[in-house]
């Protein structure tokens, strides 16, 4: 049965989601983020990262929980809407990321409770009893709201 | 980035810094008409979400009290003591700020906001660290499509 690594990723509000091992970049801690008026509320804030400017996402406030309290940041890449260059995003997180093994056998359906979901995922997986959502970078990254 | 080799010239940007509220604003300097105090606004026969209007050029134009996010406030805020006068076209709008700066920015560096924080209409262009914060960087054809912005203008044009 097929298999891969990933990284597993407390959100905060009791929700965690998935990423792909090679779409994370770094781990940051305590770093300087800025307000940045008129910005969805899910992603309001900013850092400078190696001169360039980084969104963070709240992903509890996008699927209406509450934010994220933790000052850890997950450095993410993806490949930008043209699918050539790299982007860089933000996600707030409550703990540091856990590797996580997940094979083809955990695959199931993504929860219909709530919509937003499939806007962020590209599928899911179970894992000890809970849906794990797999994140779609490049679509939380790139659209326009 | 590159080092300067000798003969290069880096280019000078001169910008108008509007603080208002949290909010640090940059505008080309080039277009803003004028500073005026917002002592001189007057209050009466105004028309939401004008705050008032205040004299320049020997006519009376409309101001906005904006806070930090662009909306446009009902009540003067104590602070707002600049009266930032933008051309529009068909005139003249003013916008109340808290200080206003003139800058001389050589070498910085303005990064474009990014796609996925941008809603509908935001004024905000783009994104730049300034002085431990962080600056928008905007100009007046996206300001006045945006919100009360918009709306003065609309009634100008009735």
């Amino acid at each position: 049965m097929a298999g891969a690594n990933a990284w597993m990723l407390d959100v905060g509000d009791g929700k965690r989601v998935a990423i792909g091992q090679r779409e994370l970049i770094q781990i940051i801690d305590g770093t300087d983020s800025f307000t940045v008026p008129l910005a969805p509320p899910h992603m309001r804030e900013v850092i400078f990262w190696q001169k360039r400017a980084v969104p963070v996402m709240q992903l509890p406030i996008r699927v209406g929980g509450e934010a994220c309290e933790g000052n850890i940041l997950a450095l993410v890449a993806y490949l930008d809407s043209d699918g050539k260059t790299a982007g860089l995003g933000a996600i707030h997180l409550a703990a540091p990321p856990v590797r996580v093994y997940v094979d083809d056998g955990q695959a199931t359906s993504l929860d219909d409770e709530n919509p937003a979901w499939r806007d962020l995922a590209i599928s899911c997986f179970e894992q000890a009893g809970k849906t794990v959502p797999v994140l779609h970078l490049s679509r939380i990254f790139s659209a326009l709201h | 980035m590159g080092a300067m080799m000798p003969g290069m010239q880096q280019e000078v940007r001169n910008r108008i810094l509007l603080c208002i509220d949290e909010l640090q604003l940059m505008l080309p300097q080039g277009e803003v008409c004028a500073v005026e105090s917002a002592a001189d606004v007057r209050r009466d026969e105004t028309l939401a979400p004008a705050i008032g209007q205040i004299v320049y050029l020997g006519q009376s134009w409309p101001v906005l009290c904006l806070d930090g996010e662009f909306t446009a406030l009902d009540a003067l805020m104590p602070g707002r003591r600049a009266c930032v006068m933008l051309a529009t076209g068909q005139g003249f709008l003013g916008i109340l700020c808290d200080d206003v700066r003139v800058l001389k920015q050589s070498g910085t560096e303005d990064y474009s906001l990014p796609v996925a924080m941008r809603t509908a209409n935001t004024p905000v262009q783009a994104l730049m660290q300034f002085e431990s914060g962080l600056a928008c960087i905007s100009d007046t054809s996206h300001l006045l499509q945006f919100g009360a912005m918009a709306k003065v203008l609309q009634q100008g044009r009735r």
